[in-house]
């Protein structure tokens, strides 16, 4: 009798968790982003999207082209450099629609407000040059400056955490990192006379290293939420952005956009 | 996919752009945790099992073995992704406010930590691997006939002295191919330190692969990586096992 009842519970339990997991994988339209995100707080917001992670955007983006996701949302820096990789050149684009208004800052621990406002008196001190230098890397006319990451022991070390897989803010060349975070970042060290120590690490991690003060300073295209200014103090803006959609090449779904609001209608009958 | 092409990428950001710094870089991170964590398991869970196969008479052999019996609950029962990240974004920052460096910036004071995630690694792979090593260890003593143990004490030695030097010179002969194994299985799990923070190996190719969005090579080469540390270790296990048998008639 008890070995009867056994039984049934197993077929019961082996029987829920397929029915879950096939439930669990055909649910609607999947959209790629990168863990902990603006993209994937945007994605989370439509309800009848299949929200899947990824550590990284390049990961996500190889997916989409094999078929297993359908749409990928991300920052639109990041989503030309990838779309014009000759990976993904012509396989891939942008639908170049901006979803949301967001700004970059670098983050700070809360208790270290001497910090942020040395680095906010850099880009107020720097504003033109800082200009220059984003809309040369916006056209892709940048010079490609290696930053080698230094001795963390040092005296005046300044430890950076970012998420160097996402260019063209942040990446890395070989065993030395590049991008427009990380320039601008380098000019703040050698005007202060900081050595810089980057730390590369997973997107998650940039906000939590930086609130327990495992690091200075989060330069990772760290959009301003109010959740993580819960967290972390944030300087001033950097740079502007916003989401956009990667889509296939051959997607016609998006096509006759012409304003968020469209792309947002889309998004909701998908 | 052209192989050619995947190759000269990979090679362009191993050789030419110097990644393999960061991938020996990373390897030592791989080799440095799964050696002193197997070397802090071997010592703790050495104690442990002592605890556990000591005659339970007094309160505090009884205390110590229901102590050991948690503890194993607690780090058998728990994921080591789950443990390393509790140590590092729960219990470090409490222990910061112990004994947190500070640096001054501006003039002002800044509280910070001194304590590298590596070493957080270490800790956490060390005492995860002696909930391990503390069940092996306790077969092995199990498995040293009590004869040997009668034999020791009727010769006059001390309980302890029995332990250290004929109990557990023979129980450590026969555990050693699942020692071996426990060593193989540390050094293949801490490819998951990049949970926090800690490049390892598998850290740096995966950045490798990042660099110019191709993971075919670089991973490819990843998993040989791992394969000839494992093999290496494999002939030095059985190296030593062949040298401790030796006196053996077999």
């Amino acid at each position: 009798m008890k070995k009867k009842i056994l039984i049934a519970l197993l077929i019961v339990v082996i029987a829920s968790v397929s029915v879950m997991a096939f439930a669990g994988c055909n649910q609607g339209v999947k959209v790629g982003f990168q863990t902990g995100t603006t993209g994937q707080s945007y994605t989370e917001e439509y309800i009848n999207l299949s929200p899947i992670n990824y550590q990284n955007i390049a990961n996500a983006v190889q997916d989409m082209v094999t078929g297993r996701i359908d749409y990928v949302i991300t920052d639109i820096a990041p989503a030309q450099s990838i779309v014009n990789h000759e990976n993904f050149a012509g396989k891939v684009k942008v639908i170049e629609i901006p979803l949301t208004d967001e700004i970059y800052c670098f983050a700070v621990n809360k208790d270290n407000d001497a910090l942020k406002a040395q680095l906010n008196e850099f880009l107020l001190e720097n504003s033109e040059k800082l200009k220059t230098l984003q809309a040369e890397y916006i056209a892709g006319t940048n010079e490609v400056k290696k930053i080698p990451s230094g001795n963390r022991n040092a005296e005046n070390a300044l430890i950076v955490a970012t998420n160097a897989e996402f260019a063209p803010f942040e990446y890395t060349i070989g065993n030395d990192y590049a991008g427009y975070d990380m320039e601008v970042i380098h000019m703040f060290c050698v005007a202060n006379g900081y050595e810089l120590v980057i730390e590369n690490m997973d997107f998650d991690a940039v906000v939590q290293s930086v609130n327990t003060k495992k690091a200075h300073v989060g330069a990772a295209a760290l959009t301003f939420t109010e959740e993580r200014a819960k967290q972390v103090n944030f300087t001033d803006k950097y740079y502007e952005s916003t989401q956009v959609i990667i889509c296939m090449a051959d997607d016609t779904t998006f096509d006759e956009c012409k304003t968020r609001e469209d792309v947002e209608k889309i998004l909701n009958s998908l | 996919m052209n192989i050619k092409v995947m190759w000269d990428a990979f090679i362009n950001q191993f050789i030419t752009h110097k990644g393999y710094i960061k991938v020996l870089t990373g390897l030592g991170n791989t080799l440095l945790i799964a050696v002193i964590g197997l070397a802090i398991g071997i010592l703790i869970g050495t104690l442990l099992a002592i605890t556990k196969v000591a005659p339970q008479k007094t309160w505090h052999a009884k205390l110590f073995s229901k102590l050991t019996d948690g503890y194993l609950a607690l780090f058998r029962g728990t994921p080591i992704v789950v443990q390393l990240l509790i140590m590092y974004y729960v219990l470090l920052p409490l222990l910061d406010l112990l004994i947190g460096d500070s640096i001054k910036i501006n003039g002002e004071v800044f509280q910070f930590s001194k304590i590298s995630a590596v070493i957080v690694a270490i800790v956490a792979f060390g005492l995860n691997s002696a909930a391990y090593v503390c069940e092996i260890m306790r077969s092995g003593i199990l498995s040293v006939d009590i004869g040997q143990t009668e034999a020791g004490r009727a010769l006059g030695l001390s309980s302890s002295r029995t332990m250290c030097s004929i109990v557990l010179p023979q129980a450590i002969k026969n555990i050693l191919p699942t020692l071996g194994n426990e060593f193989i299985a540390l050094v293949k799990e801490t490819s998951v330190v990049s949970f926090i923070t800690v490049v390892d190996l598998t850290g740096a190719f995966k950045q490798i692969g990042n660099a110019n969005y191709e993971f075919i090579i670089p991973y490819l080469v990843l998993a040989l990586c791992y394969l000839v540390i494992v093999f290496i270790f494999t002939i030095l296990v059985r190296l030593l096992e062949r040298r401790l048998r030796a006196s053996e008639k077999r």
